[in-house]
């Protein structure tokens, strides 16, 4: 059960109800995307710091790329 | 009954009228102090800010929509306070119920371990506050300013600002945002993520003159 509040700022009335068959919808779909993005950047993050040991493991830095223009 | 063009006539009584001279250039008609009877005054200074939702609305539910939003004002400025989740979330802010790849943002971010960088986001499906942030009264501030709101001339620019704490950790980001539409905003979305809700916290939509 998703809940969602509706104030109307004008007039001051609050409506706090389940949310209808499309909010649910694009609810879910949000939630996807968001699922993903979030897994895209952790990716990322693992994807760094492999890279990041196997620079090490060659004695070198992500300084040293910079400097060689990389 | 009245003796000057632009005079005005109103009641002071049942059946009973009286006259109400033209004011000056650039006064405004408001209520006197007593709640009795119309009168001119000068027009408020620009720059005020009205609370438009007096008192502040609590934060609840898995969404909270603000709508009919007056397009009387030039900026709006939304605060967050005090916000809290049911678990570790963030939120994802839209305008006017749209979930078009419309949004942008960039900017940094500082957290309490010394750690710093860049924080954005491109053609996005909303704006977001939070960093998956916390659960629990955890004191969060976040505040949300949008320019020219209904200028329908051109795309959306604004600020967010907020300071969270997840677990021991504080983070303060402040980024600047696009919103491509020229359609006036009347309604903002505040989208809790990861399946949570609002626990707690008051939010305040003011109108900027």
């Amino acid at each position: 059960m998703r809940i969602v509040k509706i104030h109307n700022i004008e007039t001051g009335e609050i409506v706090e109800r389940e949310m209808n068959a499309d909010e649910l919808a694009q609810y879910e779909k949000d939630k996807l995307k968001r699922e993903a993005e979030k897994q895209l950047a952790a990716d990322k993050a693992v994807a760094k710091t492999a890279a990041e040991a196997k620079l090490a493991a060659l004695g070198l830095t992500a300084d040293d790329l910079k400097a060689l223009g990389l | 009954m009245v003796t000057t063009a632009g005079d005005l006539i109103y009641a002071t009584a049942a059946d009973t009228v009286t006259r109400l001279g033209i004011g000056t250039a650039g006064q405004v008609l408001k209520v006197n102090s007593g709640a009795t009877a119309p009168e001119w005054a000068a027009a408020a200074a620009g720059g005020a800010y009205t609370l438009l939702n007096s008192g502040g609305t609590a934060l609840s539910g898995a969404t909270v929509t603000i709508s009919s939003i007056s397009g009387d004002y030039t900026d709006l400025y939304l605060i967050l306070e005090d916000f809290q989740f049911s678990g570790s979330a963030n939120i994802q802010i839209r305008f006017n119920n749209d979930s078009g790849n419309n949004y942008y943002q960039s900017g940094t971010y500082v957290d309490g371990s010394g750690s710093s960088g860049f924080k954005g986001n491109a053609e996005a499906t909303g704006l977001d506050i939070g960093n998956d942030g916390s659960s629990g009264n955890q004191q969060n501030v976040g505040v949300i300013r949008i320019f020219n709101y209904t200028d329908t001339s051109s795309n959306r620019v604004g600020q967010i600002n907020y300071f969270m704490k997840v677990s021991s950790n504080s983070f303060l980001t402040n980024v600047g945002f696009g919103y491509k539409s020229t359609t006036a905003i009347t309604r903002i979305d505040l989208i809790v993520g990861n399946s949570q809700t609002f626990n707690g916290g008051t939010y305040y939509l003011y109108g900027v003159k």
